[in-house]
């Protein structure tokens, strides 16, 4: 069975080998020992509750129970850019038009902006190539928003993801190559890898600061903008079906797109349910593939399965309740896993 | 004798005539006869008034040769670049963008559109007919612009400019409008210099970029041509230099063409200024080449002559003297060249 848990010190050497496998452009999970240390410390002091707001996160882990093996890793950071400068690039439109001379012109132009301070932010989402089958990216990448749907006080009222943008088998981006380069004289995955690892202060010395028009970008530059790579389309389509747009904030770097919602406006979060948990010793199949999580904070657990369930409760095998960490008579928080279900 | 003098009303058809030669490089002698009447009305009244400090107007300069009455060429100033509306230019400035961290200073230029120049003095509108390129009547135009500046202070601002066209080809293809200006307006160079010099310019507040334009992201080709100045614009670019005229960092928001400029303090033609009077030379001591200008209150000719400085009067030949008829109340002053 695929189970999500919260991250444990324990899986710092699984987190280091998903790290090393991530690939160009994976800017928060970095290649390096003592920052996932760091991180995992992080989220486990958030878990305490000693976190300050500003260092707030989560990071859940996708075990394997058949081999106790952690495949896949996804987090939350709670309020961003409250530490450092949270930056990405505005896509505004400018018009510049003439009645007289019958001139009229809309151009589109990128603004540095920090307009996701204090956002919540879906991050570091990864899948070991192996398990990318039976809905495993669907379970890490949801279970978040049941936690969140869980634990909503906890968030801010806006979230975002950003998504990685379109570069080549080098890691070469061609909107770096335009834009980035010529201002930072650095690749492209050094600037990333520096900002993955905090050292964001070379942005706000280096970056242009004033509007510039994209018609000033190359080709390949401007047809990059608000595009995903196409591995991460998949998780795009995710993102979108649970209610998530793209509205014109993209990444300083690759130009990936920004997705953003208000968190009570996320599917999950609007459709999931309670119900009370009874325990069988026979299997119980419902209709729906769901989504099921613990509803406990520290203790958190979500697995994907299909049992039935009635207006009050969800009937659940001992090895389910189990997985979820809950015993009879506790309460569950059931989704539908998919967003063409029909409601519970 | 080739005369310079300021333009009268009857001198407008051979004006346009002029203009339509000059071609679209001279942006500001649009060959429109009605632009032309009221650069020339504008002229004669500002000739007229009595300048206390520069504001509105602009002097009109034709190159006439006095005995057939042909005209030859033109020049302008106008006594503010920007009166009654700005003057923009793109002024290339430079950022520095440091990082300690990952050991990157760069300066990054990036032009902004400003109206900085507008409080300058201008000169504009040179004109000479490829006949006489290789003479001395291109400086006659300038220099003589220059000598009437200087004599009459009050009309002009303390720093003066020059606008010179930039690269462009036979085709009337610029390419920095071609990689900039094009891009938020969409028509031609030659049309929207055609507007420039025609129209008000609220049209440029309204099409032009308000954000800085970083010049590292410009197209090469474009980049390429910044400040360099037109092979036609060449000689006037030479004598404007040889009195001290220099490319700062300001730019032709068009064509990228260089804004040439100096404080009035700093050109040598003003430094060697001197009055005098004429006298018929009877002599035969060897004679040098001067400029000479003669002025009153509200005129001002020049012209270039063989003379002799001695004491404070400058010797001509009879011929000369007869031809320049100058009246009694005018200042006349002397530049050796």
């Amino acid at each position: 069975m695929m189970i999500i848990r919260p991250i444990k010190r324990q899986d710092k050497q699984a987190l280091l080998q998903l790290a090393a496998k991530t690939g160009t452009g994976f800017t928060s999970l970095p290649d390096n020992e003592s920052h996932l240390q760091a991180r995992i410390e992080r989220m486990i002091a958030t878990w305490e509750g000693k976190a300050p707001l500003s260092e707030q996160g989560y990071l859940f882990v996708l075990e394997d129970s058949t081999t106790q093996k952690v495949v896949g890793i996804s987090g939350i950071e709670v309020a961003i850019g409250l530490k450092e400068p949270w930056y990405d690039f505005h896509v505004g439109t400018q018009v510049h038009a003439c009645k007289e001379l019958g001139i009229y012109r809309q151009m589109k132009k990128l603004s540095l902006s920090n307009d996701h301070t204090g956002h919540s932010e879906l991050c570091t989402l990864f899948l070991d190539a192996d398990y990318r089958k039976n809905k495993n990216g669907q379970l890490l990448s949801k279970s978040r928003l049941l936690f969140i749907a869980s634990f909503k006080e906890k968030f801010s009222q806006r979230i975002i993801a950003e998504m990685r943008g379109v570069h080549d088998a080098q890691g070469e981006s061609p909107f770096w190559e335009s834009l980035g380069r010529h201002f930072f004289a650095i690749d492209f995955n050094e600037a990333d890898y520096l900002t993955g690892i905090g050292k964001k202060a070379f942005i706000a010395e280096l970056m242009p600061k004033h509007a510039f028009y994209v018609d000033f970008l190359t080709a390949a530059a401007q047809s990059v903008i608000a595009d995903v790579h196409p591995t991460t389309l998949p998780a795009r389509n995710i993102l979108e079906s649970e209610g998530m747009r793209y509205e014109g904030y993209v990444d300083i770097f690759d130009a990936g797109p920004t997705l953003e919602a208000y968190t009570s406006d996320l599917r999950v979060v609007r459709k999931s349910r309670l119900r009370q948990v009874k325990i069988g010793a026979t299997e119980l199949s419902g209709e729906q593939i769901l989504l099921l999580g613990n509803d406990k904070y520290q203790d958190f657990r979500a697995i994907i399965a299909s049992p039935l369930l009635d207006r009050s409760s969800i009937y659940l095998t001992q090895s389910q309740a189990q997985a979820l960490s809950v015993i009879d008579g506790e309460q569950l928080r059931v989704v539908p896993l998919f967003e063409k279900e029909n409601s519970l | 004798m080739i005369v310079l003098r300021p333009a009268q009303l009857s001198d407008i058809s051979n004006l346009e005539r002029l203009a339509y030669a000059s071609g679209p490089r001279v942006s500001t002698l649009p060959a429109k006869r009605s632009h032309l009447l009221s650069k020339v009305e504008r002229s004669i009244y500002s000739f007229e008034q009595e300048v206390l400090t520069p504001g509105d107007e602009s002097y009109l300069f034709v190159l006439e040769e006095v005995l057939t009455g042909q005209l030859l060429g033109t020049g302008a100033v106008n006594a503010l670049a920007g009166n009654r509306e700005p003057f923009y230019s793109f002024r290339n400035d430079i950022k520095i963008h440091s990082s300690r961290e990952l050991n990157v200073h760069s300066r990054i230029h990036a032009l902004t559109l400003n109206h900085d120049l507008s409080d300058h003095s201008q000169l504009c509108s040179f004109y000479i007919a490829p006949a006489l390129v290789d003479t001395h009547y291109p400086s006659l135009i300038t220099l003589g612009r220059l000598l009437f500046m200087s004599i009459f202070p009050m009309r002009f601002a303390n720093e003066w400019m020059a606008v010179l066209p930039g690269i462009s080809d036979k085709y009337g293809r610029a390419p920095f409008w071609e990689h900039v200006g094009r891009k938020f307006f969409g028509i031609d160079y030659n049309q929207v210099e055609y507007y420039n010099a025609t129209r008000d310019k609220t049209f440029i507040a309204e099409m032009m970029p308000y954000h800085p334009l970083y010049v590292t992201l410009i197209d090469e080709e474009a980049q390429a041509v910044m400040g360099l100045v037109h092979s036609d614009a060449q000689l006037q670019c030479e004598l404007l230099s040889e009195q001290g005229f220099e490319p700062d960092k300001y730019v032709e928001i068009f064509d990228a063409g260089p804004i040439l400029s100096v404080p009035r303090n700093a050109i040598p033609l003003c430094q060697q200024i001197k009055s005098v009077t004429l006298a018929v030379n009877k002599g035969n001591a060897a004679t040098q080449t001067y400029l000479l200008g003669m002025a009153d209150n509200n005129d001002f000719r020049a012209c270039i002559v063989q003379g002799v400085l001695q004491g404070g009067q400058l010797f001509l030949s009879q011929e000369n003297i007869a031809l320049l008829n100058c009246r009694q109340v005018q200042r006349i002053f002397c530049v050796a060249l």
